[in-house]
């Protein structure tokens, strides 16, 4: 076998086999308190490992984030070169904060600017995201609830649900509310729970497919 | 994917928000491209796309790559929350071919509803082992199903033996 394939292929593979197998001892084993003392230690120094990848990681996003922005601006499309703009602004504002706490001590976290544009930028607009939810299940209701054949099940389902859940439906006929806590405790749970099972039984066969090292998509190649 | 898009000449573009899988993404799609013989087709910059780790930030970028690039199809697979919807409904907009699939139970009906095809739970697991085409990977599913059928063995024994006063989860917890 190539050198190259071992360090590619074989060693990834390892690496995630051992830990699985870890894991999975730990969960499901009992483990006298000395021995665990010991890995306890090695388990911190993972964490504090994945810690530094991600901090690295983060700026490898962040030069990517740049990379493709400025590529966008480079080919001029009049379109996006404002949004492209907006976003390597606030890109190397973060970064100036970001060596700004590091010439003082100060953490990004609590500098006055920092928190100032996190809550007046991107928490509002993280919150406008989410709002827009409330219309795309509307729409996505309005798709599913229209009456077809055969009868509508899921549009009186829906209706009975919904009834029950607002104080109209109350007011209507007390009678929803209840029907709501069966229909959810009845046949929804008995609909969510094998599929519940089932992601069960497909994780633990993912994890034994990653032990054997057969599950090689997550590498992308196959040689 | 990525094999299909080199093989059909087709521009993939792989919107994700972990830094950490970014070398292995644009291996991935690179990989693809290159083993189907079009590596002329292949750009890192454009076919890979970090966007952000942030989650509505995230889900707000997905959705104009798929307005912007007016998507002929949507593939939304993986872990997502409420994000699950907003891109299977930027898929809609455009008229795109749509796939989606999650594990996380409370997502799945959005995908249901909205896509075209749905991968529901265990699913997204199989369909890696299919699409792999291995033997050995695809017995796994195989071993699966008699997990499964063992499951619905057990819930109706249970739901015999309770009337007569056996719990049998009692005797299955070692």
């Amino acid at each position: 076998m190539e050198m190259s394939v071992v360090w590619r292929r074989t060693v990834p593979q390892l690496l995630v086999a051992i830990i699985l197998i870890v894991m999975t001892a730990f969960y499901f084993l009992y483990i006298d308190k000395a021995t665990k003392a010991a890995i306890d230690s090695w388990d911190k120094l993972l964490i504090d490992y994945s810690i530094v990848i991600a901090a690295i990681a983060a700026i490898v996003g962040g030069v990517d984030v740049a990379r493709y922005h400025v590529s966008l601006i480079m080919k001029r499309e009049k379109e996006q070169i404002p949004f492209s703009s907006i976003t390597l602004i606030l890109e190397i504002t973060c970064v100036v904060f970001a060596f700004y706490a590091l010439a003082t001590g100060v953490p990004i976290l609590t500098q006055p600017q920092f928190s100032w544009i996190y809550l007046n930028l991107q928490v509002p607009t993280s919150s406008a995201m989410y709002s827009i939810l409330v219309f795309y299940i509307a729409s996505a209701a309005y798709r599913t609830f229209r009456a077809r054949n055969p009868p509508a099940l899921l549009l009186i389902v829906g209706i009975i649900v919904m009834l029950g859940n607002t104080s109209l439906g109350f007011v209507i006929w007390p009678g929803f509310a209840p029907l709501r806590d069966w229909i959810m405790t009845g046949p929804n749970a008995a609909g969510y729970r094998p599929i519940v099972i089932g992601v069960g039984l497909g994780t633990i066969i993912l994890g034994l497919r990653l032990i054997l090292r057969r599950e090689v998509t997550w590498m992308g190649r196959r040689d | 994917m990525a094999r299909l898009a080199g093989k059909y000449g087709a521009r993939l573009i792989v919107t994700h928000g972990v830094p950490e899988a970014i070398a292995s993404i644009e291996e991935i799609v690179r990989d693809g491209y290159f083993s189907e013989g079009r590596p002329e087709l292949y750009n890192p910059v454009d076919n890979a796309r970090y966007l952000t780790d942030v989650q509505f930030a995230y889900a707000s970028a997905a959705q104009a790559v798929i307005l912007r690039e007016n998507a002929s199809a949507n593939i939304v697979i993986g872990p997502f929350w409420a994000e699950s919807l907003i891109l299977s409904e930027a898929g809609t907009m455009v008229g795109a071919f749509q796939i989606g699939g999650t594990a996380r139970d409370v997502q799945i009906p959005f995908f249901v509803l909205v896509c075209d095809y749905a991968f529901i739970g265990e699913e997204i697991f199989a369909a890696g082992a299919m699409a792999s085409g291995d033997a050995a990977t695809l017995a796994s599913i195989t071993g699966q199903d008699v997990g499964k059928l063992l499951s619905i063995i057990l819930i109706v024994l249970g739901l015999i033996l309770l009337p007569l006063g056996v719990r049998l989860a009692t005797y299955l917890l070692w």
